[in-house]
């Protein structure tokens, strides 16, 4: 439109330089000479729309808007800002022309004032309006932001049979407002940064001013301090910058989608951060046991959420050590089996070519493929794949000869409990691979050094400054409320230990003292 | 660095620390059920017949057995000589059972079981047994009742006969080698025969051996090897049946419960006495008498005191057959003394055999039934 003729001349390096920074343009009183400026900084942008007004009683009232197309929300622009200054009777072009417009003609609730041309291409790349008005040296900048945004879905990852059924969105304010609606209290602190040079993508940190350890809080100001990436897409590119021992298999910080998680978390004295554009939520610090802890478990009875909790853990233990406990036995410790239990594996190892390490990685190589194409596909074609791996991989290789019918067992279980403790998202299937390799090298006696390894690791392991072994392995009653159990709501008296102050209660004192 | 290199030298220690790392495939191995061994033919000391799992039939019909039979101048030396005929490794973890022929049992079982406490594969829980036949190969080789495998079905009429009928000593390999080097108790192994029917012949239990050291000196028949379970407390089920004729104790059959056997010596006036004392609970399981007009609670008193006189009775004349036919303490009388009296024991020690075949002996049985079953009295026959 207004860049078409610059469109047409070859583009070169220097032309580039000169018209992106802000910085070198200021705001001058002559309408046409910052809407000149805006062009400039904006060459090569096709979205961006100018629009010149003026007032029908008085001409010299002549006012400029800027906007990028699909980014605001037209009828706002339409009904609250052209229309009412070309309507406006009483109004002269003077110096305090600007702030009449604020006072008088504007329906807009959010306006600020600028001079600054840094400010303005920030704030009109996020969807607001820019008024420049003839004679006057400051724009207005309005708040017209308005795109099309996913509905509150429950998420996919983290379903629930009973409990709410929210889910976070891309859009960092939607995500937020979920938050502030069940937490009304003006402890509720939610501080704003943005993160990414290139995208400043915005970002919330979120916590209850009255339970936050400061330490923690400070922590992890410093470590995001450290954040210099050009884009932040995901709050994954935060989680990898902040994170205690960078390498490590375990996760040190959380993430979910469900606001009602976030939410249990803060009021526990976590921090959330909320990044634009990703419905991910990071939570710090992160112990081990949250790996187990999943929303529903407090919206159900207790008895209930203790055992599924109780499953998921064993179920952790078992797909990271079945195939390895498989194979040290009938590769190293064959006096371990009983006899009718040695006699049908050795008949079913019978012709198999391969020795049971090499048949353990293949198949669970294949079921991790098989899990991947799952996941990466369309659900039609998930359906054809289920038959294809139960057919081929269970039955047909079998038959042939290829595996033995005991390890398709020991995959499969080892499949199944994999999908018992989600939030590993693939990390458990890292250590499988590792205690099996070791086991299959050294027998139970590298089966037990390589869980060692693992359990000494995580004892190591802090969280911002947290063991994430805490309260595991304690015998207290109000340690293990939340850990291997879950016990009932009126058992939680103390907020967990890495809470500075112990004597914070999670009943108000009022409720004690009755 | 100094960190690394201490991971390092962990993971350099892992491999020669690691007492038991060598795999191999189970599909590379055969496994052996049991072993008997025989005295050998044509100038080698022992013949053996190994029992081996067969597994190539097929998954549907499940294992079968095979028995391959091996020379060898040493019981190891036969084992090896058996990969002449198997090409896969023998495998010895679930090896059930060991037969002994009569002929080596009685040229001392001491150097057969060397090897099998010697070897790292067998387990001590492997069961022993003497065979009453010409060779102990043959118990292997007929077809057994209800296992394809024929030492695991031995093992098994092993494993519950102490629980269903005590009839054998259950002999597991660490208690043959216990017996062996306890002082004051002889060795004693159960015996297997083979019975004949329709031409086909099955192994049963028959009996025990009794042995002086490691050598076989005779044998016990299956009744007698009840009381002697008895008087060493190895009973725990089976049957008392009333035999004799002389009370109401005829015709009744009585289920052992549980049973509690102790021997206490006794030393008085320079002469040593053993007193037995046999607690046996008991349920009637079988009245096929007619004892209409007792009441209960007499009928019951009668036949505790019946059961009570016979069992008593039929041990003591299991001890004094012993004391007179054989110089064997298999009662392991002397063991108690060793363990109750040791200065006294160390004294009699020289010439305890001499002691134990004149010793007195007082055997007292205390039967308590708890229960008739579901029927009070015997079943009623009307015209």
């Amino acid at each position: 439109m207004f860049g078409f003729g610059k469109k047409r001349k070859p583009v070169n390096k220097k032309a580039i330089e000169s018209s992106g920074n802000p910085e070198s343009y200021t705001l001058s009183k002559s309408l046409d000479k910052n809407i000149e400026s805006i062009k400039k900084i904006f060459v090569d942008d096709d979205t961006l729309r100018i629009r010149y007004f003026e007032n029908q009683f008085d001409n010299t009232v002549k006012c400029c808007i800027v906007f990028i197309d699909g980014m605001i929300n037209s009828e706002i622009i339409n009904k609250n800002i052209i229309n009412p200054v070309q309507i406006f009777p009483n109004i002269k072009a003077s110096t305090n022309l600007i702030d009449e417009l604020i006072n008088k003609v504007l329906n807009i609730n959010s306006i600020k004032k600028s001079n600054d041309f840094t400010k303005i291409v920030e704030d009109v790349v996020y969807g607001d309006t820019i008024l420049f008005a003839e004679g006057s040296s400051e724009a207005l900048i309005l708040d017209t932001k308005g795109w099309v945004k996913r509905g509150i879905e429950e998420p996919e990852s983290e379903k629930v049979l009973q409990g709410p059924r929210e889910g976070f969105t891309e859009s960092i304010l939607v995500n937020l407002s979920l938050i502030r609606r069940k937490v009304r209290t003006q402890n509720l602190k939610m501080k704003f940064r943005t993160f990414g040079k290139e995208t400043k993508t915005k970002a919330c940190i979120c916590y209850i001013e009255n339970i936050v350890n400061k330490d923690v809080l400070n922590e992890l100001y410093r470590r995001l301090d450290a954040f210099n990436l050009e884009t932040a897409l995901d709050t994954n590119y935060l989680t990898e910058y902040i994170k205690d021992a960078r390498l490590s298999l375990f996760r040190t910080i959380g993430s979910t989608e469900r606001p009602d998680s976030v939410i249990g978390k803060i009021m526990e004295g976590r921090i959330a951060i909320f990044l634009d554009g990703s419905p991910v939520v990071i939570t710090v610090p992160h112990l081990f046991i949250e790996y187990f802890q999943s929303p529903e478990d407090y919206y159900i009875n207790f008895y209930a959420a203790s055992i599924s909790r109780f499953l998921r853990m064993f179920s952790f233990i078992l797909t990271i050590s079945i195939p390895a406990l498989y194979i040290t036995v009938i590769s190293f410790h064959q006096e371990l089996l009983p006899t009718p239990l040695l006699l049908s594996i050795t008949q079913a190892q019978q012709g198999v070519p391969f020795p049971g390490i090499i048949e353990a990685v293949l198949m669970l190589v294949v079921f991790d493929i098989l899990k991947e194409v799952g996941v990466r596909n369309p659900t039609s074609i998930s359906n054809a794949l289920s038959i294809v791996g139960a057919l081929v991989i269970g039955q047909a290789a079998v038959e042939a000869k290829l595996v033995s019918a005991p390890m398709v067992i020991v995959v499969a279980l080892t499949g199944i409990t994999s999908l018992m403790a989600p939030k590993f998202k693939g990390s458990d299937s890292i250590i499988r691979y590792m205690i099996l390799l070791v086991s299959s090298i050294l027998g139970l006696y590298g089966f037990i050094f390589a869980t060692a390894a693992f359990i000494i690791h995580l004892y190591n392991l802090r969280s911002f400054g947290v063991p994430v072994m805490t309260d595991i392995l304690t015998f207290r009653t109000q340690e293990i409320k939340d850990t291997f159990i879950r016990a009932p709501w009126w058992h939680m008296l103390t907020k967990p230990k890495f809470i500075p102050n112990e004597s914070v209660k999670t009943e108000s004192d009022g409720d004690k003292k009755q | 660095m100094k960190k690394l290199i201490a991971i390092i030298i962990v993971f350099i220690c892992l491999f020669p620390l690691a007492g038991c790392w060598s795999a191999r495939n189970l599909s590379d191995m055969s496994v052996v059920a049991g072993i008997a061994v025989d005295k050998g033919e044509n100038g080698s000391k022992y013949r053996l017949t190994i029992e081996l799992v067969d597994l190539t039939k097929g998954e549907k019909e499940g294992p079968g057995s095979k028995i391959i039979e091996t020379d060898g101048d040493s019981i190891f030396d036969a084992i090896a000589n058996a990969h002449n005929i198997v090409a896969k490794e023998l495998y010895f973890s679930n090896c059930a059972i060991a037969i002994i022929s009569r002929d080596v049992a009685k040229e001392g079982v001491a150097p057969v079981l060397d090897w099998l406490v010697r070897n790292d594969e067998m387990r001590p829980f492997i069961h022993i047994m003497i065979s009453l036949e010409k060779t102990a190969g043959e118990l292997l080789k007929p077809e057994t009742p209800t296992s394809k495998i024929h030492s695991y079905e031995l093992d098994e009429i092993f494993e519950n006969n102490q629980d269903r009928v005590s009839k054998a000593k259950m002999v597991h390999l660490y208690h043959v080698i216990n017996d062996l080097g306890s002082q004051g108790l002889s060795l004693t192994l159960p015996c297997f025969k083979l019975i004949n029917k329709d031409e086909e012949s099955t192994p049963k239990i028959s009996g025990t051996a009794i042995f002086k050291e490691d050598r076989l000196q005779g044998f016990l028949n299956e009744e007698d090897t009840k009381y002697f379970l008895f008087a060493i407390d190895e009973v725990s089920g089976g049957t008392l049946v009333g035999k004799e004729n002389d009370g109401k104790m005829n015709n009744v059959t009585l289920k052992i419960k549980d049973n509690n056997t102790s021997v206490t010596p006794e030393y008085k006036n320079g002469k040593l006495k053993m007193n037995i004392k046999i607690k046996t609970s008991a349920e009637v399981e079988d009245l096929e008498t007619s004892v209409n007009n007792i009441k209960e609670t007499e009928m019951l008193e009668l036949m505790e005191m019946d059961a009570e006189k016979m069992l008593s009775n039929y041990v003591l004349a299991v001890i004094k057959k012993v004391q007179s036919e054989y110089d064997s303490d298999i009662f392991g009388f002397g063991n108690t003394v060793y363990k109750n009296k040791f200065p006294l024991w160390v004294q009699i020690k020289p010439k305890w055999i001499e002691i134990f075949k004149t010793l007195d002996i007082n055997v007292s049985a205390d039967v308590s039934i708890k229960n008739t079953g579901e029927l009070k009295n015997p079943l009623k026959v009307s015209d």
